[in-house]
């Protein structure tokens, strides 16, 4: 973690302005990384204002651990989405985003329609992979993250984000193919 | 046959390039792929960066958020403020008790000192 940032973290434990500092510096990715994995915004913000609030509250126990801040709200807000998926599977509720993204794109040119619906298979099929495969791709494609900060946020080594991304790509091509038959 | 550890650098340095990061001295490699393989996965890879386009939230989102959080942080702060003894009554308390212990020791000389006299007089008479 660098020194300005470790120094923001300990002044946001006690100083509202700080903490203010710190949220407007994670919270857009916070939210495209719930977003990713939810597929919808009401819940996007719904998780995303979750996230926050646990990290306001346990911000005083907070332990350094040489990675960026990141990690640790990455962290909470996989765990929250995680929960999110749980009660999800009991409720069985499907998000207006997605019945959006996935449904009939009336007044659209044909050729647009179908990548769209093509984009829709392939959000599926990235969203049916194991948690830890989606962040990846996440952290790296919609976040644009460099090899050495993803290693940082997953608690893993940068070979091991190589392996992971090559196995994903496998595994995302397997899937992909399932569902076409 | 591109060996493994190969491909999961090929394949790195290509989702890099799909970045916009990460000039890769051996583009020419992977403008012709030695395999199918390689390039099957590499087409699948700007699918999916295509298809995990960023999403940022709306500011009427992150504007009543970041209210809600930092009045709620206002308010820690305050509490802490009135629960955490300050230095003016930190030193009343050191004060006090100095003052306390001072006097309980004048209060014991003062006996020890009486105590003695009499006993000093009820010899002389």
């Amino acid at each position: 973690m660098e020194e300005g940032e470790r120094a923001l973290v300990d002044k946001a434990r006690k100083d509202a302005h700080a903490f203010g500092v710190l949220y407007q510096q994670h919270v857009g990715r916070i939210y495209n990384y719930i977003y990713q994995r939810t597929g919808s915004s009401t819940d996007a913000e719904d998780l995303t204002a979750r996230t926050f609030t646990k990290a306001f509250v346990h911000l005083e126990s907070y332990v350094f651990q040489g990675v960026p801040f990141s990690a640790w709200l990455y962290r909470i807000a996989h765990n929250a989405v995680a929960n999110w998926h749980r009660d999800r599977h009991r409720h069985q509720m499907v998000s207006l985003d997605t019945a959006l993204d996935h449904g009939v794109e009336e007044g659209r040119p044909e050729s647009l329609a179908q990548s769209r619906e093509e984009q829709g298979v392939l959000l599926d099929a990235i969203r049916s992979l194991p948690a830890e495969r989606q962040q990846l791709l996440i952290l790296k494609f919609s976040e644009g993250l460099s090899n050495t900060d993803i290693a940082g946020i997953m608690g893993r080594t940068e070979g091991a984000i190589k392996s992971l991304y090559h196995r994903t790509l496998l595994a995302l091509r397997r899937e992909l193919r399932d569902k076409a038959g | 046959m591109v060996e493994e550890n190969r491909v999961e650098d090929l394949l790195m340095l290509h989702a890099d390039h799909l970045n916009g990061s990460g000039y890769m001295d051996n583009r020419d490699e992977l403008d012709r792929p030695s395999e199918d393989e390689l390039a099957s996965l590499m087409d699948l890879a700007v699918k999916v960066k295509r298809a995990l386009e960023v999403r940022r939230p709306p500011e009427s989102f992150t504007t009543r958020l970041g209210s809600a959080l930092t009045r709620a942080a206002f308010r820690r702060e305050d509490r802490e403020v009135l629960l955490a003894p300050t230095t003016s009554t930190r030193e009343v308390l050191v004060g006090a008790a100095s003052v306390a212990v001072a006097g309980g020791i004048l209060y014991l000389a003062h006996s020890l000192l009486q105590g003695r006299a009499r006993s000093t007089s009820g010899m002389t008479t």
